[in-house]
């Protein structure tokens, strides 16, 4: 057996190496590109969003270098997503591929999980089971804090491209590392390899809050790397989701962090009284959190056909009006131009900077008084 | 004499302004870019040189064509149109708070409060309603785009013309024809379909307060601005410059900012031989496009790369 699962982010960067050790024969598929999405939007619904049909393209891509099983997460929520490896077998199945898929079916239960893993691997006892995916997991969340740094020191770097090169090299050190203890001490290293990047300690960059839908958010791809592009333009990247709190929700593997989901319901409230499906709160509420903790402005994201994100997106308006705070709103599909959403990016980074500075003296002066 | 130079590499035309010290206009031009934008640029920095022979003490440039301007010439700084059509409506009309903006092929709404930008939306899905689509109509129905726009003021009684996606509203405006309606009706629906396209893409959810400026190559059509004044019962303001302040706002950043020493690279860039070429990297499955200047033979600038494999070679060819 040869298995895969799709990219999301640095997922299967966290959970590959662990499940080899196990005696799964994992193979990755190879990150998105162009030619993947091209394949995926050959094959998928029109109206389907971007994650299906990276999704499937990525599933395409892994069985043509001879991977012959697929495990995707399914069940019920927490939008159409749950329908998504259903169809996505149909499919591929259509398209003449000998394969099997292994879904997990109640995305929210840990047994459920326990149970797809040692279904796959040579695992044993289902206390091994847990330890396994309590790695993984873990792994997720190291990952998590280190790209959380990168965007805190990027726009603060002194030697150009220095960051960029110590992110790639802490990703390698975590993915490497074997067993709980070295995982701590991989992360440790990682962590002080990040706070050696040279930093200005002055200087204060805008920030910005990026909230959507999670997987448009996760994989650089399909934002087209938004929050990089930013971080280059020396901005503060503050993501507001992401893929360990949205595990730790559901898992508690980290069993004091603050329930971000049920938070977001609360500081929400105003707006939007309960969960629309999706993210759609957790955009809601976290808005209204960078609001308070006066995030200059905050970038909505979201795939084309979104429901749940497009309800938020019609609230965040009413936000921005009310509270006059600035809020862009971006869709991703396979048709989006690079040349149009650089342009707003840069608008938008130009109007907080000069929103911020309120050049009075300068205006006043263009004027002509 | 000396001045700030300011260039809107436009996707349909190409505009070049020269501002004094003080802000005033001095010098402007604007032609087309006929897809050509090294050769456009290249005649309107030679008329400029032979016309004035200024000093340059800063380049600003914008537009969709702001990067391979700023290879070529040497820009001080480089913004969006978005900002660059802001800071001149300001500097034009103090108090302004929307700016409607239509240009060859994308369309915008600025909201400005308190002279700051606050909100900006830009079309994504089509490009009904901008320049292109407007001329080719002008051409296919045999007249000159000037008369295109005057002809709109004289309809009695304009037909409804479905406005969404520019194919449609072509065969919907052929199929008017057909029924036999007259021409300045048509043209005049053809405009009211425009501005309820705009209105619905860019303005939904936000509020268009007065004053209004309405600036962009569009803004010569007499048939739009009374479209929009017809659609939101306000008055529409179309400043003396309209198409040119996209310019005048990228040489007015670039007085702003003041340079010590300009990047500009002189105005001998117009009689060098330069030519564009572009190639698919096949590095990995991205594919990027990479877009090589060449002067004679030696390579000047190189972009369009996500992983900087080409465009990082370029800075060690020039430093």
């Amino acid at each position: 057996m040869k298995l895969t699962v799709p990219h999301m982010g640095l997922l299967a960067n966290a959970y590959t190496n662990v499940l080899r050790e196990h005696g799964v024969n994992m193979h990755p598929p190879p990150k998105p590109t162009i030619k993947t999405l091209n394949l995926g939007v050959r094959y998928s619904p029109e109206y389907a969003c971007l994650p299906f049909k990276i999704n499937l393209g990525n599933m395409i891509e892994a069985l043509e270098e001879g991977v012959d099983s697929i495990l995707m997460p399914g069940g019920y929520g927490p939008c159409r997503f749950g329908y998504y490896s259903v169809i996505q077998e149909n499919i591929l199945r259509r398209l003449g591929y000998n394969f099997s898929m292994t879904r997990t079916d109640n995305p929210d239960s840990l047994a459920d999980m326990i149970k797809t893993i040692r279904s796959i691997s040579n695992i044993k006892s289902k206390k091994d089971g847990y330890l396994v995916f309590y790695l993984i997991l873990m792994r997720m969340a190291a990952f998590d804090k280190i790209e959380s740094l990168y965007f805190r020191i990027k726009p603060r770097e002194i030697n150009r491209g220095e960051t960029d090169r110590a992110y790639t090299e802490c990703v390698k050190i975590i993915e490497e590392s074997k067993g709980y203890l070295k995982l701590l001490k991989a992360f440790n290293q990682a962590n002080s390899i990040m706070k050696d990047v040279k930093i200005d300690r002055k200087c204060r960059p805008l920030k910005i809050g990026i909230l959507g839908e999670i997987f448009v958010i996760i994989e650089p791809f399909a934002n087209m790397d938004v929050e990089r592009k930013l971080a280059r333009m020396g901005v503060e990247v503050v993501r507001g989701v992401w893929l360990s709190d949205w595990l730790n929700d559901r898992f508690r593997f980290k069993p004091f962090k603050p329930h971000q989901n049920r938070l977001s319901c609360k500081w929400a409230y105003p707006y939007l009284k309960y969960p629309s499906g999706g993210e759609s709160i957790e955009t809601v509420g976290k808005t209204l959190k960078f609001y308070k903790e006066k995030i200059d402005g905050v970038i909505h994201i979201m795939p084309f056909t979104c429901m749940p994100e497009l309800v938020a997106s019609t609230i965040l308006q009413r936000i921005s009006n009310d509270l006059n705070y600035p809020i862009l709103s971006l869709t991703f599909d396979e048709h989006v131009s690079e040349a149009n959403l650089q342009t707003r990016l840069e608008a938008f980074v130009d109007l907080l900077e000069r929103k911020k500075k309120k050049k009075e003296i300068v205006y006043a002066w263009l004027s002509g008084n | 004499m000396h001045g700030y130079l300011g260039i809107d590499v436009g996707s349909v035309t190409t505009k070049l302004v020269l501002l004094s010290e003080e802000g005033e206009l001095l010098w402007g031009t604007y032609r087309k870019t006929l897809g050509q934008p090294i050769r456009v640029l290249q005649a309107a920095l030679a008329k400029l040189h032979k016309e004035l022979s200024p000093s340059i003490h800063g380049v600003g440039v914008t537009g969709s064509g702001r990067g391979l301007a700023a290879h070529l010439i040497g820009a001080d700084i480089v913004k969006n149109e978005i900002t660059a059509h802001a800071i001149s409506a300001i500097k034009h009309h103090y108090n302004v708070q929307t700016i409607i903006e239509i240009g060859g092929q994308d369309s915008k709404l600025i909201i400005i409060r308190d002279n700051v930008v606050v909100d900006f939306s830009m079309n994504t899905v089509c490009a009904a309603g901008t320049g292109s689509f407007l001329e080719h109509q002008a051409s296919r129905l045999g007249m000159g785009i000037d008369e295109f726009g005057k002809s709109a003021l004289h309809a009695t009684a304009p037909v409804r013309i479905a406005g969404r996606c520019t194919v449609f509203a072509e065969s919907d405006m052929i199929h008017k024809q057909q029924m036999g309606h007259n021409l300045e009706d048509i043209i005049a629906g053809l405009c009211d379909a425009l501005v309820r396209n705009y209105l619905n893409n860019l303005a939904r959810g936000k509020e268009m307060r007065e004053p209004i400026l309405f600036q962009g190559g569009v803004a010569a059509n007499p048939g739009i601005k009374v479209a929009f004044e017809r659609e939101l019962k306000k008055e529409i303001i179309i400043p003396r410059h309209f198409s040119l302040m996209g310019a005048i706002g990228a040489s007015l950043l670039a007085l702003e900012m003041k340079p010590r020493k300009t990047k500009f690279k002189g105005f001998k860039v117009f009689s060098h031989h330069l030519t564009s070429s572009s190639f698919y990297c096949d590095g990995c499955p991205n594919n990027c496009g990479v877009i090589e200047i060449k002067d004679g033979e030696e390579v000047i600038a190189r972009w369009g790369d996500n992983c900087g494999k080409w465009s990082s070679l370029e800075e060690t060819i020039l430093k």
